[in-house]
């Protein structure tokens, strides 16, 4: 009896063993060519799914990331697949979690750059994971899209590399134009230690000061602690008029339910991008209130239009993607959506699915210029394109213009917290170039 | 100097939160010589079940606040029984059952984000008018909290000072076979220990989540290791240590932020550091009274 169950457990992993083997061996798509690779030649055979990976933190506390990529690329993908693929070839969005970890980032980028089905698009990574996958992409040459902020690459010359918001180094005078001209001229700054926001303090700073403005005490605070009660009152003792920074959703909630108590009430927070992310909301309006974030928060954050065909488009792919009503205020997530069409309409244009010949493309289907036609839509785009016309896609987020080193910069607005909404609301744009 | 009076003040809500997470951990510890990594997962579904308690069956904030201990206490039981106390029977080293610890926190942790959705959470309370006393200030809900720490420790000192129960811990702690061959139940003892331990980490964990004004799945988890820096600070496995440790990072911690808000945990751990340098056991080495082989 022992022995027959042996054999009988042999022949079973022997057979595992083989299925694994096939399955290894198998093509990744629906169609022909095999998983891992990246791109190919339009017309190289069959209508196999391409995927765009969506390489983000999707656990831990950065996963806000990786679900708003992900729900931008998806609802992109419903719009491009309604109007035939790309290129006929339906688009799929494959989720790959970095969790927020560079160490962790390089092998699920591995993994992805392997095991992606026709991967013809990265969506991401963020401001942590870049600088340790970014190389493995070049390798691969897998165009990638990022919303990072990190100064470092405003004169990176990767042509891998696209970013579809603007630099802290334009947040920053943005930032401190916009506190500076809601009057406060008095101000604590305080930023957190981590990367994403000290990359905005120095330009803020000068752009501050040469506006007029005092700084009346710089603070950079851990993120996540326990208590902020010292640093509180230290900021209060200068008699601030606001307080000028970036804070994580956690932080943020902690620093300002403490100043809100040493203070007895709240006194204005004028704060980057950061808070109309995700988690922010989530973690603040409990602590403090809809009410009190509603009179006291000030955003800058990017324009987002919301009107017109994109805009319409952009909401009708969100609802069928089962975004929620945050994401699709969210002007973030709408640059996603409006950079994996860019990439899809640069891929039509080139005719190509390689990532070494379409992304030469993307500024040619964004940039403005005389005698180009303007389109909202993946279809609109692909209908021009083989009309034979030169197109500038202008998606939800406005246009996206890239400069030489390939940034999209963008205006900037005042967002402030709709209590009864509850959701951002965008108001006055501020100037072009505010602050610079 | 005003500014060192103030944070004085400010340390002594964060060292009461501490001192009542970092009691629980040593007690546990002492009783049963395991170092519990899950505990800060205890501390943060107490604070959940404390939310519950407080959004779904509308219960007042301290009486949700007991919810959470009892969940404490509870699920601190389970766990011991469940899990842990298999793996002590069958003889399995420290090392390994640090390890299991470290596999439960992260079980604990993941279920709670799947459950929470990697949420914030928030009681939601009423902002509450400053209370000044000695140039500190503070609100009632601090104060309350400092008075929770107060009354908890001294509850312990007489718990081990003038209970049964208490001495017997003591016993179990110091030399478990002797106290079995005196007739105290030993099993029982342990049992009562992971009790008391899960009530402190719940109370603790409820109080934290009040202070920070919202929390989410790591919340314990990242104040975990402040409790276990308090309670190696004045020696594991012994409570009044704990309580000096905890009022010593708690305090330092805010002094040391009027300099450098990034010194913060800079200035606790050195301290630590140094104390450990000069007297590995803790500060009150020599007088552990809580140290046991578990046998139960």
């Amino acid at each position: 009896m022992k022995h027959t169950r042996t054999r009988w457990l042999a022949a079973c992993g022997v057979a595992a063993a083989a299925s694994i083997a096939v399955a290894g061996c198998s093509p990744g798509g629906s169609g022909s060519g095999s998983a891992g690779t990246t791109g190919s030649s339009a017309g190289s055979g069959g209508t196999y799914a391409v995927t765009a990976g969506v390489l983000h933190a999707f656990t831990g506390q950065n996963a806000f990331f990786g679900l708003n990529a992900q729900v931008a690329c998806k609802a992109a993908a419903v719009q491009i697949n309604a109007a035939g693929g790309i290129m006929g070839h339906p688009l799929a969005c494959s989720a790959y979690d970095t969790k927020g970890d560079p160490a962790d980032a390089v092998p699920v980028a591995n993994r992805m750059l392997v095991s992606a089905p026709h991967l013809v698009m990265v969506v991401g990574p963020d401001g942590g994971d870049i600088p340790s996958v970014l190389p493995l992409l070049e390798q691969s040459k897998a165009p990638e899209m990022n919303t990072v902020g990190d100064p470092r690459y405003d004169t990176q010359t990767s042509q891998y590399f696209w970013r579809l918001t603007p630099s802290d180094s334009t947040q920053a005078p943005a930032l401190a134009y916009a506190a500076y001209h809601l009057g406060y001229t008095r101000i604590v700054e305080v930023f957190t230690s981590d990367l994403s926001a000290q990359t905005t303090t120095a330009p803020f700073q000068a752009s501050y000061t040469k506006l007029g403005g005092t700084i009346l005490k710089q603070l950079t605070i851990a993120p996540d602690q326990s208590s902020y009660q010292t640093e509180v009152a230290a900021a209060l003792a200068t008699h601030p008029q606001a307080i000028v920074g970036e804070m994580d959703a956690r932080t943020s909630a902690t620093f300002l339910s403490e100043l809100r108590q040493q203070h007895g009430s709240l006194i204005p927070f004028v704060v980057t991008q950061r808070a109309l992310q995700g988690d922010w909301a989530a973690a603040v309006v409990p602590a403090l209130g809809g009410a009190t974030v509603s009179r006291y928060v000030t955003t800058i954050a990017p324009v987002l239009q919301s009107a017109g065909a994109a805009f319409k488009a952009f909401q009708s792919a969100m609802t069928a993607a089962k975004a929620n009503p945050f994401q699709v205020k969210n002007p973030f997530v709408a640059a996603g959506y409006d950079g994996v069409i860019a990439f899809a309409l640069a891929m039509d244009a080139a005719k190509s699915t390689d990532g070494s010949v379409f992304v030469t493309y993307i500024p040619k289907v964004t940039a403005p210029g005389s005698g180009v036609t303007v389109v909202n839509t993946y279809a609109q785009g692909v209908a021009a394109l083989k009309a034979g016309k030169t197109i500038q896609y202008v998606g939800a987020a406005g246009p996206m213009v890239f400069n030489r080193y390939n940034t999209a910069n963008r205006p900037y607005a005042e967002w402030t917290y709709n209590a009864t909404a509850h959701s951002w609301v965008m108001g006055q744009a501020l100037p072009q170039n505010a602050g610079q | 100097m005003s500014q060192i009076v103030l944070s004085l003040g400010f340390g002594l809500v964060t060292a009461s939160i501490l001192a009542i997470g970092a009691v629980g951990f040593t007690i546990q510890f002492g009783v049963t010589n395991l170092f519990n990594l899950a505990y800060g997962e205890t501390m943060t579904v107490a604070a959940f079940a404390a939310y519950l308690a407080r959004t779904a069956l509308h219960w007042d904030m301290w009486l949700s606040m007991a919810a959470g201990g009892v969940c404490g206490m509870l699920l601190s039981l389970a766990i011991s029984r469940c899990v842990f106390l298999p793996f002590l029977r069958r003889g399995t080293s420290q090392f390994a059952m640090v390890m299991v610890t470290v596999a439960v926190s992260f079980i604990l942790k993941n279920v709670l984000q799947i459950w929470s959705g990697a949420n914030f959470y928030s009681y939601q309370l009423p902002p509450e008018s400053s209370i000044r006393f000695l140039g500190m200030v503070f609100d009632a809900r601090q104060l309350t909290i400092i008075g929770l720490a107060v009354a908890s420790l001294l509850g312990l000192h007489l718990l081990f000072q003038y209970t049964r129960l208490g001495k017997a811990m003591r016993a179990t702690s110091d030399d478990p076979a002797l106290a079995r061959s005196v007739g105290i139940p030993t099993s029982r003892i342990v049992s009562a220990a992971w009790l008391l331990s899960g009530l402190l980490a719940g109370l603790a964990g409820v109080a934290l989540a009040m202070d920070l004004g919202t929390f989410d799945s790591t919340t314990g988890g990242s104040f975990l290791l402040l409790i276990v820096a308090a309670a190696v600070f004045g020696s594991v496995g012994e409570p009044y240590g704990a309580v000096l440790g905890a009022l010593v990072i708690g305090i330092a911690g805010e002094l040391a932020a009027i300099v450098s808000p990034n010194l913060k945990d800079v200035v606790a751990f050195v301290i630590l550091v140094l104390v450990l340098l000069f007297r590995p056991e803790g500060l009150r080495s020599g007088r552990v009274q809580m140290r046991a082989e578990v046998t139960a």
